[in-house]
């Protein structure tokens, strides 16, 4: 068992194959050699039992006839049986009591059968005549006394010849078979393995980091399926490897900036190059900025990180209006200083079941981003409205809008419709990314709508307290 | 509770040592008993009626049964069997068995003791009635059957295998003379008057027996060839005639013991073994058809047939007592 579990995968099945096909062989010939045995014998016993009826119907009682014997002899000179009159009582084991010294040609068992009037089937060796014969006794009797028995037979060995005959076709045969079933089933074997081994080699090639092979799927069975899903498998690491590689780019990308501001001007300012006070003054402001920049950036990251592996949310059931409300409290002189106005449209009958410090981490990065691209003397509106069993949170701003490619990537992380516009306004370019992965976790739904230089709307679903 | 079960097993033990007992046998019937081989079994009939009086399920391999002079004992004993068995008719009681060597095929009862043929053993044992050996008498292998014959104070044993007649002198207890016979012989009858002995048999081989011999009883020579087909193997005589029983031609014969002419034949039976003279009849037990046919002795018609137990081969007569 140890070693034909060493085997490979086509071995086994090639073996399988094989040993199956060898198994149905040889029991297809022994079935076929037994029916031909029970039904060549049985017809043969047929035979004989009706010739020897014929001959027997002849018989009249008493004592066996000089003519009746003559019948016999006539009979038996033309038939291909071998028909012998037995009436010898020695032979018939008539002396049997006294411990006769005779081998006699019936046994006393059969000698009783015949008595009964029954008749005695032959087969096998028979020491009277010295060979393997198929035979039928009929016995010749008178009321009770056995006057005799015809002793039909045919000797086995032609049927045994059939038999041998038969044996060498069928050796022959069976022998052309066993090379054709170990040529099909190896290629039956090759066939069902082949796939499986160029997949062995395809994983190998994506473990060593090359995520661009792929499986020719050739079939539609499950071996085509496991080729397809193994295709799926790469093509998804490949895009992951990507993104991977993207994010790490845009991450130092976006550290390399405020860290070239910091650097630059506080070499400025240890160099002494500036020497007026209100000159070294923004310098420091500078660097300062850059420095929360940086704050903020590793801040969301690690929020992002937090979001996307099993964070906790501590849930609790709240008015999703006030929260609204105290929010945009704090945006309220940001607002002023940007000259855009705030329009709230709350049901204060929604009570949201959620996490609220996530909640409003979701509204501040929307209101951020609504605030950032909203020009001077334009509107946000914040609505929320009961969808069903859910809280629809609605902020739309009266932005530039953005087009529909940068709408499919909207919540990708570092993703910016305008890079450098943004950063000058200071996001992170994770923000969206992270509300996504707070509604989610919330079991709710985002989706944006935008049209350039129209402005953008976030839908926001949250499942409601009473709903649950 | 242990009490009860000691006393059933008891009771057990007890009967299991008790000799069977079967049906009596009533000293004042005349009666013909007929030993079935195949059942093991002994069938009583009454000779008045013809009617089955009782079967003795003896369960034993029995070939032969041996009446005692006193009517009353039967002894059983068979080649299979290593002991041999006193039963009392009358009481239907086993009175005594003991051991033999097995190979007993004939018992000759005499007025004092009985003489046991040991086919195997190649002996002639001497006993009592109680089975104690008093003499043992080797002779020529095979010795099958013996006969008494009073007149030259001789005991004839016919030899199965050899086809041999040994003849034994009743003072000396010694085989003076061994000859010659038939193979497979199985039988003899002592003639007084002729100073004959005829001797009947199943013939050796694939030969089947076709003729009696006939021995004298004085030196042993064969004197004569009587015909009787096939397979003599039972004689019987009376004051005219000795009966033949073929049992491979189903004949009943009767010869003149002088001329030995063929006086009457008869097809009897089927494969029949053993008879016996029952009074003016002879009763012959058909071995294959398991009856016993009863023929009337002067002209061999059958009177009467009568099934018995599976495979008879051997019949006794025992006639009533007289008051």
């Amino acid at each position: 068992m140890r070693k034909f579990n060493a085997l490979s995968l086509q071995q086994k099945v090639w073996l399988t194959i094989t040993a199956f096909l060898m198994l149905a062989v040889l029991l297809l010939y022994a079935v076929a050699v037994y029916i031909y045995e029970n039904i060549y014998i049985t017809n043969v016993e047929q035979r004989l039992l009706q010739e020897g009826m014929n001959i027997a119907a002849k018989y009249k009682g008493g004592a066996l006839t000089d003519s009746f014997r003559n019948t016999v002899s006539i009979i038996n000179d033309i038939s291909d049986t071998e028909i012998v009159l037995v009436n010898n009582p020695r032979e018939l084991s008539a002396c049997l009591p006294f411990e006769v010294d005779h081998h006699s040609v019936i046994s006393e068992q059969e000698r009783q059968r015949l008595l009964a009037g029954e008749t005695v089937t032959k087969k096998g060796y028979e020491q009277t005549f010295d060979r393997h014969i198929v035979g039928i006794i009929i016995p010749l009797l008178d009321e009770h006394r056995l006057m005799g028995i015809l002793y039909l037979y045919v000797p086995l060995a032609s049927i045994e010849e059939v038999i041998a005959r038969m044996q060498t076709f069928v050796a022959l045969g069976g022998i052309l078979f066993l090379f054709i079933t170990i040529f099909v089933g190896r290629k039956i074997a090759m066939h069902l393995t082949k796939p499986l081994q160029h997949m062995q080699q395809a994983a190998y090639r994506v473990s060593q980091g090359d995520f661009s092979v792929q499986v020719e799927v050739e079939t539609e069975d499950e071996v085509g399926q496991l080729a397809k899903a193994f295709n799926q498998m790469a093509h998804a690491l490949a895009k992951e490897d990507e993104r991977k590689k993207e994010f790490l780019a845009n991450v130092s990308h976006e550290l390399r900036t405020p860290l070239s501001y910091v650097k630059g001007y506080s070499e400025a300012l240890l160099d002494g190059v500036v020497k007026d006070e209100a000159q070294q003054k923004k310098y420091m402001k500078l660097i300062h900025r850059e420095a929360s920049r940086m704050q903020r950036l590793v801040r969301d990251l690690l929020d992002l990180a937090q979001l996307e592996g099993t964070y906790p949310l501590v849930r609790t059931p709240f008015s999703i209006a006030q929260l609204i409300e105290e929010t945009a409290e704090k945006y309220e002189r940001m607002m002023q200083e940007k000259h855009v106005h705030l329009l709230l449209d709350l049901d204060h009958d929604l009570v949201v079941d959620g996490d609220p410090d996530r909640i409003e981490q979701v509204l501040q990065n929307l209101l951020d981003n609504a605030l950032r691209y909203t020009p001077s003397g334009g509107n946000i509106t914040v609505r929320t409205t009961k969808r069903d069993t859910m809280c629809e949170l609605t902020i739309a701003d009266c932005g530039q809008g953005m087009s529909k490619q940068d709408l499919e990537r909207l919540g990708e992380r570092f993703f910016r419709t305008d890079r450098s516009r943004s950063r000058e306004h200071g996001g992170t370019g994770l923000g969206i990314a992270i509300v996504k992965q707070i509604v989610k976790l919330h079991g709710g739904f985002i989706h944006f709508e935008s049209e350039r230089g129209k402005g953008t709307t976030v839908y926001v679903q949250l499942p409601l307290y009473d709903a649950i | 509770m242990r009490i009860r079960l000691s006393i059933l097993l008891i009771i057990v033990l007890l009967t299991s040592c008790t000799p069977q007992t079967y049906t009596p046998i009533n000293r004042e019937q005349a009666v013909v008993g007929v030993v079935n081989i195949k059942e093991q079994s002994l069938s009583f009939l009454d000779y008045n009626t013809k009617k089955l009086l009782a079967t003795w399920p003896l369960k034993q391999p029995i070939t032969k049964a041996v009446l005692l002079p006193d009517e009353d004992t039967i002894i059983l004993f068979g080649q299979d069997m290593d002991e041999m068995i006193a039963y009392t008719l009358s009481t239907g009681k086993e009175t005594k068995r003991w051991s033999v060597h097995k190979g007993v095929t004939d018992v000759l009862a005499t007025e004092r003791e009985l003489l046991v043929v040991n086919e195997k053993k190649g002996t002639v044992s001497i006993m009592t009635f109680d089975g104690k050996v008093t003499d043992t008498i080797h002779t020529a292998p095979s010795p099958f059957a013996i006969v008494e014959d009073d007149k030259h104070r001789q005991w004839i044993v016919i030899h199965f295998k050899d086809g041999a007649i040994s003849f034994i002198d009743q003072a000396t207890k010694r085989v003076k003379r061994t000859v010659d016979t038939l193979d497979s012989a199985v039988i003899g009858l002592v003639v007084t008057e002729t100073d004959e002995l005829w001797v009947g048999g199943h013939g050796g081989g694939a030969n089947v027996q076709q003729e009696v011999f006939v021995h004298s009883l004085v030196d042993g020579r064969m004197i004569a060839r009587v015909p009787a087909k096939t397979m003599p193997i039972q004689f019987l005589q009376s004051d005219q005639s000795i009966y033949v029983l073929c049992h491979g031609s189903n004949m009943l014969y009767t010869f003149n013991p002088k001329t030995k002419r063929m006086i009457n034949a008869r097809d009897i039976g089927a494969n029949p073994f053993a008879m016996t003279k029952v009074k003016d009849e002879i009763a012959i037990a058909s071995y294959d058809s398991n009856e016993l046919v009863f023929v009337d002795d002067k002209t061999l018609k059958q009177t009467k047939t009568v099934p018995v137990g599976n495979g008879p081969f051997y019949v006794f007569f025992r006639d009533a007592k007289e008051e």
